[in-house]
């Protein structure tokens, strides 16, 4: 399987029921788009850094997923200061600083850094195809489930497909060059495995029809909340509500 | 006389219209508990056949005659499909859900049991195949061997009165083959094979046909047909 997850490990967070998890973090990440003081920002980033260290995942884990986010946020803050026009500018002498831009590029790194870290802490310690059966259960728009279903199941195999069609190429002497031979090979790797995937589509949507599928999804899979999930619930209800009195009110 | 299940008469068809006829004028009866190893070169449609008798391909002409009536519209092959059980050639095509339990159980579940009957009937069928304690585990990781025996439970949890079996033996290693020509033995059930193995064959069927110039002829000898 080419994802990677934190589903298998044993923690407090794990141990909530995967539908609370998934709907608390859109709670969450809905919440702290919306706060724009730097009281309530730097709570939100302890709550969220709180949660991540109870997942028990460690930053080592999840350095390339920080490193891709903040990189991001680094051309945020190398253009939008410098665009601004604005009353509160600061001459820094080589350029001029536009202070309420640059404070919105400090909110929106906060914001960016504390939602990933959420996502990751309640999202991706959910295994992907509970996942998919938590929305499900959740009444999430059921083609959109399917179609992330199928996506994960068969991703893979069109990978394992594509290592296939890559050694055989390598088998028979092929170094990548810049030429036309080159492209006109990678064409043809590319066009084999679409073919490959959509003959594959329909063998599957054969060997479905054939245990009487009929576009219904029925899941054998149950949730139950327990005493902790209604503790959570309760706990991050109410955060949600001091954050969004203290913004708002 | 045990009763025919599958009736196939004059059957013609051909991937692409005005092409060459893979089936031409095949005729086909398949009887109650009846054991019938289909063989034949690549290409001679034995696949090809397995799928014109659960209406997954139309003939362009002949009729399909299943369990007493004679099957034409996708409706009516819904009802045969809920009572064949049809295993693919390769067990990735088939097996799509998480683990093995929900793989099984998916068709019980389209045949519109309850969830508890469904996971009953799924758990009894790993067991007779003697896969307890795979229920769950995840199924793109088991291997080939594996995937086929969970591939035959999820279309034997259906409970079926016939199983069309396409290449089973293909990629088994001896332990996994036998085990699997010892189970098919064990069952109760009219089945055809389509597999190259002669030896596979032999142990798990009665009869043998071949399919040559699109049709199917009774093999003289066993397997090979020669």
């Amino acid at each position: 399987m080419i994802f990677s997850d934190f589903s298998d490990r044993n923690s407090m967070v794990h141990s909530l029921d995967p539908r609370t998890r998934i709907v608390s973090c859109f709670i969450f990440a809905c919440a702290v788009s919306q706060l724009s003081s730097f009281a309530a920002l730097a709570s939100a980033l302890l709550l969220s850094l709180v949660l991540f260290i109870f997942s028990k995942i460690t930053f080592r884990e999840v350095s390339g997923r920080l490193l891709a986010l903040n990189i991001f946020f680094l051309f945020f803050f190398l253009s939008l200061p410098f665009s601004g026009q604005g009353k509160d500018s600061v001459d820094i002498g080589w350029a001029i600083i536009d202070k309420e831009y640059f404070l919105n590029c400090c909110r929106a790194l906060i914001r960016g850094n504390i939602i990933l870290l959420l996502c990751i802490s309640l999202i991706n310690t959910v295994d992907i195809l509970t996942f998919a059966q938590a929305l499900s259960s959740i009444r999430f728009p059921s083609k959109l489930v399917h179609l992330m279903m199928f996506t994960i199941r068969y991703l893979d195999i069109v990978h394992c497909e594509y290592l296939q069609i890559k050694r055989a190429v390598i088998a028979r002497g092929f170094v990548p060059h810049m030429d036309m031979h080159t492209y006109r090979t990678i064409a043809g790797m590319a066009a084999s495995i679409m073919i490959k995937a959509l003959d594959r589509a329909e063998r599957v949507n054969a060997a479905m029809k054939c245990r009487c599928f009929d576009g219904k999804f029925y899941s054998v899979k149950k949730f139950a909340l327990r005493r902790g999930d209604l503790f959570y619930i309760s706990l991050s209800s109410l955060t949600v509500t001091i954050f969004i009195w203290g913004e708002f009110f | 006389m045990k009763n025919p299940v599958f009736e196939l008469k004059d059957i013609h068809f051909s991937y692409m219209p005005g092409g060459a006829d893979v089936l031409a004028g095949l005729d086909l009866t398949l009887f109650e508990d009846e054991r019938i190893a289909v063989t034949g070169p690549t290409g001679a449609g034995k696949t090809t056949l397995l799928q014109l008798m659960v209406g997954l391909l139309t003939p362009f002409s002949g009729t399909v005659n299943a369990f007493g009536r004679e099957r034409v519209s996708e409706k009516d092959f819904r009802e045969v499909r809920a009572r064949t059980g049809f295993c693919f050639q390769n067990p990735d095509d088939q097996l799509f859900c998480a683990t093995v339990l929900e793989d099984v159980a998916f068709g019980p579940l389209n045949l519109g049991k309850s969830r508890d009957e469904a996971l009953a009937v799924s758990l009894e069928t790993l067991d007779e195949l003697g896969l307890e304690n795979y229920e769950n585990k995840v199924t793109y990781r088991l291997s080939g061997g594996e995937k086929r025996l969970v591939s035959l439970a999820s279309v034997l949890s259906m409970r079926p009165d016939v199983l069309l079996l396409d290449e089973p033996s293909n990629g088994l290693d001896d332990y996994h083959s036998d085990k699997l020509i010892e189970i098919l033995n064990s069952i109760n059930k009219t089945i055809v094979i389509v597999s190259h193995n002669n030896a596979f064959n032999e142990k798990t069927c009665g009869n043998f046909l071949r399919l040559e110039n699109g049709q199917a002829k009774p093999a003289i000898s066993r397997g090979t047909g020669h």
